[in-house]
């Protein structure tokens, strides 16, 4: 930010300013004003977000459209060519497009595991909303946040014990006699471990909405003779979807970008697009490679929130609860 | 509640018993919270496990006691501790002035909002994206893995998060405070030190506090910048996990959850919003 422009070509500052004052009048005023105390107040944090943030993100960008090292050799889409593969498309071979493939299942993974959160979160916030007495009602709302600051990675490999051949569900089931369920190590250990980290992102913002609902209206709506299911249905449900949504798209382009959870859980069914971006640093060595699949999912998660922004869904309201990472 | 309030409720309660929480709602409600904290409890009935897995218990602390032998837990655990605190300072200190110029001063045109975008971006993009990003950046500069980099990792990713915790701390805060301090005669600088810092400790030390258990419990962006010797916890215990579960990850994992949990719900109660 340079503060000196903005005041050089600030026509209000230069007219205020009479020609006859002295240097440090003018100084003086110029640290008064508004300009130069905002520049203090976020430079400093607006140099960091830059060159730590800003500059690293770019970096990948830059890779991705060279063919090796940025600068010294030239400039290409073939990382961007190897993703979406025109020959596999042209030959109708769909199968050969595992990239595709893959972020298509992530995609997927993360539409149920949002769905599978708001589903989760509307008992409990409309009790907690609506009917928890209102002295246990801050105790039971802290109840949500906490885990929500402990760490995911913990709170991610807990399931191993539960979801194993030999863990908790599957030594039950067997010891009633009942067949032992592929709980771990496919999708179905993604998305559970997903949802289980996820959840409190569509909680609170739903908590908000229920706890703000006017009550008097499900009444109303109950005394001219609505069910109960009818008055969710009518009142509730829509005038409580804003916070859903607002958790909803948090939820979704979190889940998209998974790697820990599917890393943990998920075997080859569940595995994600975020694991082979990872893999192209971590073993493959193929940064220029890894750069493009990493633009491809950002270009993914910010289509997201434009989209989800044009249909007036308040993303920034669920951003600030954040916490828990990943 | 007003009379007429007490009266209707007691009519209706009447009229209509099934008006309260529908006992599905409740048995709903249990079953989340169920949810939430079972698997936390099943590391803590781990640790003290003797078998593995399964349905038999065998009490034991053994694995607590193994502990103390793991000087590779132990170095990793304080070197998670002194990232969190240096993080934690650096943070805070960053937030109080990023939420003073954020709330403070009406911005020309748009650059208000601007600014509130890109201190709040890295609250939306991939923290894996941050992390492989970060790691690029500090091998192109020759610096590599190590301690410096995961700092200036986790300072950028609980930034955000002790903005906002200040940030709503200095919008409700009372400006007429400020301007009788002014109007007395003190200078701005006194007036901050005497007046407006005591009135934002409590978002402040829910800041630091919040900072503090993030970088701790920090994983992905270390993942990718950690190394020559600097591993912290977290990345420890993935590889503890990656490999085949060893019994002590479980004791070190309650170590771990108490610290975070502690720390948390402090910061919880002293958090105005």
């Amino acid at each position: 930010m340079s503060s000196q422009d903005d005041v050089a070509t600030d026509p209000v500052r230069s007219q205020r300013t009479p020609e006859t004052s002295t240097l440090r009048e003018r100084v003086l005023e110029w640290a008064d004003s508004e300009v130069f105390k905002g520049a203090i107040s976020l430079g400093p944090v607006l140099i960091l977000l830059t060159v730590f943030y800003a500059v690293p993100v770019a970096l990948l960008l830059i890779y991705s459209i060279f063919v090796e090292d940025p600068f010294a050799s030239g400039l290409t889409f073939e990382h961007f060519g190897r993703f979406v593969d025109v020959s596999a498309i042209t030959s109708l071979q769909f199968s050969e497009l595992s990239y595709v493939r893959l972020l298509g299942r992530s995609i997927g993974i993360a539409v149920i595991v949002t769905v599978l959160s708001l589903v989760i979160s509307y008992p409990i916030t409309y009790y907690l909303g609506q009917h928890a007495p209102e002295r246990w009602k801050i105790a039971l709302v802290m109840l949500v946040i906490i885990p929500f600051w402990t760490s995911y990675l913990i709170r991610t490999y807990a399931w191993i014990p539960i979801l194993s051949n030999n863990g908790f569900i599957n030594s039950a089931l067997t010891t009633m006699g009942l067949p032992s369920l592929p709980l771990l190590n496919n999708y179905v250990g993604s998305i559970i471990g997903l949802v289980y980290v996820f959840v409190p992102f569509t909680i609170l913002p739903l908590y908000a909405s229920m706890e703000g609902l006017d009550s008097s209206l499900i009444e109303a709506a109950r005394d001219l003779g609505a069910s109960r299911w009818e008055a969710f249905r009518e009142v509730v449900f829509p005038l409580t979807l804003p916070g859903a949504l607002a958790g909803g798209v948090f939820v979704f382009i979190k889940t998209a970008a998974a790697y820990v959870t599917p890393s943990l859980l998920g075997g080859t069914s569940g595995r994600m697009y975020a694991q082979v971006i990872e893999t192209q640093f971590g073993t493959a060595f193929n940064w220029n490679f890894g750069a493009a699949l990493a633009v491809i999912l950002v270009v993914v998660v910010l289509g997201t929130i434009w989209i989800a922004m044009r249909w007036g869904i308040d993303v920034k309201g669920s951003r600030g609860l954040g916490g828990g990472g990943l | 509640m007003s009379v007429t309030d007490s009266i209707r409720d007691r009519v209706r309660s009447d009229s209509d018993p099934n008006d309260g929480a529908g006992s599905g709602l409740k048995l709903a409600t249990v079953l989340t919270y169920l949810f939430l904290y079972g698997p936390i409890l099943v590391v803590v009935l781990m640790s003290f496990d003797a078998g593995r897995y399964g349905l038999r218990w065998d009490f034991t602390t053994e694995w607590y006691a193994s502990l103390a032998t793991r000087s590779d837990l132990i170095d990793s655990l304080w070197l998670s501790i002194q990232i969190g605190i240096v993080v934690m300072i650096i943070s805070t200190v960053l937030a109080v002035v990023a939420a003073f110029g954020l709330s403070r001063f009406d911005w020309p045109k748009r650059k208000g909002p601007i600014a509130t975008y890109l201190i709040f971006v890295p609250l939306t993009l991939p923290i894996i994206i941050y992390g492989i990003g970060l790691f690029v950046f500090f091998t192109q500069l020759g610096i590599g893995r190590g301690f410096l980099p995961i700092v200036v990792g986790h300072v950028l990713y609980t930034l955000p998060f002790a903005t906002l915790v200040v940030g709503a701390g200095v919008i409700d805060l009372d400006r007429t405070l400020e301007e009788a301090a002014m109007d007395l005669g003190a200078d701005p600088l006194t007036t901050f030190r005497e007046v407006t810092l005591p009135a934002l400790m409590p978002n402040i030390l829910a800041a630091a506090l919040f900072s503090f258990t993030l970088s701790f419990d920090e994983f992905l962006i270390s993942f990718f910048v950690s190394g020559g010797g600097a591993v912290p916890l977290p990345v420890r215990i993935w590889g503890m996990v990656r490999a085949d579960i060893e019994p002590e990850v479980y004791a070190i994992s309650v170590v771990v959850l108490l610290i975070s949990i502690a720390i948390a719900a402090m910061a919880t109660r002293l958090r105005r919003f």
